[in-house]
């Protein structure tokens, strides 16, 4: 495997890991099992086809990148259906649910920013540049502050730590934009702040 | 994304009509990537699907009914020396559904699709 292929894999197990995060056990692991064996299925067969790494890394990148609304809104489907299965009764705001939804777009943003940034990297065969390292940076940030905001109501401490910790990065990553990262970020961890204090965390209520 | 209950997506259709198709050339059981690969091949595509459409419709289908699921052996895998599969198949309700909803939906395999569905 080389290294374009390698950073493909690497990036779809990543976001595959992130958005399963907070889901039961057995779904989350179930999700991830099969990804990889899609992963393995699809490395196999172009290596048989003799395709070219770089158009394999493309199709994995293109595969992911197209899929991510799908993962996303199978994310909150599935965490809605399990919440109502442990019968929740604590129902989210339209408000809170809109701000979400804002922030998980503003997330995507990231992501989708992130991997144009490497696949034209990859494209340009420079990977020497530093511009894949800033792509893969914001899209691990995206995919932290996305999926911390879908699991700051199941768990607290992990999404606003994965929100905080995503909004660092970018802020840091994007130290150009600090004017607007810095308030967005601030945001963005309130939302998980306050989304979680619906749920009566801190005091027990939380570990729903 | 609100939809009626019980109607069923392009993605969603052709996967059943993939899976009856691969039943009828004698493979039992499909799993993702082998879906993915028949359906592109069929429709002349350029790109497999998309993993999140995939497994969100492929997901959606078996809580619908229309398919089962069960892993495979972990010894055949460990045999193979790859990870296992999750193995898929039609039931009968799956190709009950694909004739009424094919019949108000557009056609999966009558519009070659180029490129991956992204949802």
């Amino acid at each position: 495997m080389n290294a374009a292929v390698a950073l493909a894999v690497g990036m779809t197990r990543t976001w595959v890991a992130l958005y399963t995060l907070g889901l039961p056990r057995e779904l989350r692991n179930g999700r991830r099992a099969e990804i990889d064996s899609d992963l393995w299925e699809h490395q196999r067969t172009a290596e048989f086809l003799e395709q070219r790494q770089g158009e394999t890394s493309l199709q994995l990148l293109t595969r992911l990148v197209l899929g991510v609304p799908s993962d996303v809104t199978w994310r909150l489907e599935t965490g809605r259906s399990d919440r109502s299965e442990r019968s929740i009764s604590v129902n989210e705001s339209g408000t809170m649910r809109s701000l979400v939804v804002v922030g998980v777009v503003v997330a995507l943003f990231l992501v989708v920013t992130g991997i144009g940034a490497v696949v034209d990297a990859l494209v340009q065969e420079d990977l020497a540049s530093g511009q894949a390292g800033f792509g893969v940076i914001s899209v691990l940030a995206g995919a932290a502050v996305g999926s911390g905001l879908l699991t700051s109501r199941r768990n607290p401490l992990l999404g606003i730590g994965l929100v905080a910790a995503g909004a660092i990065t970018v802020a840091a990553a994007w130290y150009w934009m600090l004017m607007i990262t810095i308030p967005v970020g601030i945001a963005m961890v309130a939302i998980a702040f306050f989304r979680a204090r619906q749920t009566g965390w801190p005091r027990g209520a939380g570990t729903a | 994304m609100r939809r009626k209950p019980g109607h069923l997506l392009l993605i969603e259709l052709t996967i059943l009509e993939a899976g009856i198709r691969l039943r009828m050339e004698g493979v039992a059981h499909f799993y993702g990537f082998l879906i993915a690969r028949e359906i592109k091949e069929r429709q002349e595509a350029r790109l497999l699907t998309a993993h999140g459409t995939l497994y969100k419709a492929l997901d959606r289908l078996q809580r619908l009914g229309l398919l089962e699921s069960e892993w495979e052996d972990p010894l055949v895998a460990a045999q193979a020396n790859r990870p296992r599969r999750r193995l898929y198949w039609v039931t009968a309700a799956g190709e009950a559904a694909l004739v009424p909803a094919a019949e108000t939906a557009p056609r999966p395999v009558a519009q070659p699709r180029r490129g991956l569905a992204p949802s």
